[in-house]
């Protein structure tokens, strides 16, 4: 687990650059004049190391990373770093299929990537809104002419807090399902609405987002999506790190049964 | 003075006065057409579709140009019901000659109610593919991938089958694959599947299909589909057929080709081939010269 936090407000002197890092994984930041310099360098293993921050001058194949250049008029010298949450929501899987008995509750842990983003201050112009493994695409739904662009792979779904990986490039989102229906319900896979819920770090810097309570109903083939208005009581000390990428004004959202659980 | 006063009346009680009156009103009544008919499709401009805007433009100025027409015609001491009378005799007439125009508008306007596709889809019409730029009355204006202009009459439009290659968000790709006899069908199975795991842009539901299509001439056939979005689509089919070969060569999976075996009959032996070495080449080609 990651002893340090890696994001938050860093100040950068001229000629200065930062590298933050996770196994093979890195991310650069270069601060010029007139100019911001990033390097993306890319892996296909994903890594569970810490992230470490720190100068680039030992990493030999920044040749081979993405290079990108953000021009500014007399560059400022404060840039927050923050992790986000996917861009999209992401499906997740359990090992085998769950069933979920009628009129009972269960409280599962999914597992969701998180994002680099970087933001020029006091303007907060974004300059990088990168993934450290960017999940694979996927599609949720009932049919392929009904449903939604998703991530999937990556993710797992846990029913014991202690089987999941905590690793610093992971945000857990404890889901509570409630089964007032009098049939099972049967869960292969989870759709989580990552866009709609805020981002939390608890006092060892792990990230939790917002719980999601999901009911369904006795009469209807619809569920009930509640958000929490807090960071879940399995994180200890949280503080809020980042808000939702979507803004929802309602706590409770109808959705139908088709778009959360297949 | 009297002279001009006389004149005026005199082209009043005449019916050119009337006609420049008509020509007029009719003038005035196109251009404020236009220009209502625009100032309402830039107020909904955030609200529709471009194929929305333009059907509500051209339906706005059309409305009003037909009144205008009526009130202009009116203007000349046109009866309206004498001219609606003569113009079933009329249009009979006119529809023996303009038929093909006729059968396009009326195929133009169920496009525009039916809506099989907007403005800006892509679609695919008698082997033509390309992006709609305009749908209107008569025909259908598409652009093609290599930037060419092609005007599709409604009519044909309407006879034969279009196909929208933009309505849904995902598309399969059916990518088709030979390998050898010799090669264990459900090791490629599972090669296959593994690269489509590996590459983010391959959807992972809904999940890739693999089918074994037959035994071909040369080869066995298979059919690999695999999803992807819409705008991925071309990225995901080269990527794939890329990793696909790396993968069989690199576990020396061969990829055949047609074979073909000359053979004189049951008593003898296949013809032998062997290679000549490249250095002889130019000695032939200098005895064929100095044969000549």
């Amino acid at each position: 687990m990651a002893n340090k936090a890696w994001w938050g407000e860093f100040t950068f002197s001229l000629e200065q650059q930062r590298c933050w890092r996770i196994g093979q994984r890195a991310i650069i930041l270069k601060r010029l004049e007139n100019e911001w310099n990033s390097w993306s360098l890319e892996t296909d293993i994903e890594s569970d190391e810490d992230i470490i921050v720190g100068n680039s001058d030992d990493l030999c194949a920044i040749d081979e990373a993405k290079f990108g250049r953000y021009l500014q008029q007399g560059t400022s010298d404060k840039v927050l770093v923050l992790p986000l949450l996917a861009d999209l929501s992401v499906v997740a899987r359990p090992d085998t299929p769950l069933t979920l008995l009628a009129g009972e509750t269960s409280r599962l842990y999914v597992s969701t990537p998180v994002w680099f983003s970087a933001q020029i201050l006091p303007k907060g112009d974004r300059l990088l809104d990168l993934p450290f493994w960017r999940p694979s695409d996927s599609w949720f739904g009932p049919s392929t002419r009904v449903g939604q662009i998703c991530y999937a792979k990556y993710t797992a779904a846990r029913i014991q807090l202690t089987n999941i990986e905590k690793r610093p490039h992971r945000a857990i989102t404890p889901i509570t399902v409630v089964n007032n229906h009098d049939q099972p319900l049967t869960i292969e896979r989870i759709n989580v609405p990552v866009t709609l819920l805020h981002l939390y770090a608890d006092k060892a810097h792990q990230l939790w987002t917002t719980g999601i309570s999901v009911h369904r109903d006795r009469s209807s083939d619809n569920v009930e999506l509640h958000l929490d208005k807090h960071a879940p009581v399995e994180a200890l000390d949280s503080t809020l790190i980042s808000g939702p990428r979507v803004a929802s004004e309602q706590g409770i959202l109808i959705r139908s049964i088709s778009s959360l659980f297949a | 003075m009297q002279d001009i006063i006389a004149f005026i009346d005199l082209l009043k009680a005449s019916h050119l006065f009337a006609l420049c009156q008509a020509i007029l009103l009719f003038i005035i009544g196109f251009i404020i057409a236009r220009l209502i008919s625009s100032a309402i499709v830039k107020l909904a401009e955030h609200k529709m579709t471009v194929h929305g805007q333009l059907f509500l433009k051209r339906s706005i100025f059309y409305g009003i140009l037909a009144l205008v027409t009526v009130s202009a015609l009116d203007n000349i001491g046109i009866d309206l019901s004498i001219l609606l009378g003569a113009a079933g005799i009329f249009t009979v007439a006119l529809g023996f000659a303009s038929q093909t125009s006729a059968s396009n508008l009326i195929s133009g306007l169920f496009l525009m109610i039916e809506r099989p596709f907007s403005i800006t889809d892509v679609i695919r019409v008698n082997d033509v593919t390309g992006e709609v730029i305009s749908i209107d009355l008569l025909s259908v204006k598409l652009r093609t991938f290599d930037n060419l202009f092609v005007r599709i009459p409604n009519e044909s439009m309407i006879k034969s089958a279009v196909t929208t290659l933009t309505k849904y968000p995902i598309r399969r790709a059916d990518l088709q694959i030979g390998i050898a006899y010799k090669e264990d069908i459900e090791k490629v199975r599972n090669i296959l599947l593994d690269i489509a795991a590996k590459n983010l842009i391959c959807l992972e539901e809904p999940a890739p299909i693999f089918i074994l299509t037959g035994f071909g001439s040369s080869s066995i056939d298979i059919q690999f589909s695999v999803w992807a979005r819409r705008e991925n689509f071309l990225n995901l089919k080269n990527s794939m057929y890329i990793e696909i070969k790396n993968a069989f060569d690199q576990q020396g999976i061969e990829i055949p080709f047609p074979h073909l075996s000359l053979y004189a009959g049951s008593a003898t032996e296949p013809f032998p081939v062997a290679n000549t070495p490249a250095h002889t080449s130019p000695n032939i080609a200098n005895n064929s010269l100095a044969d000549k």
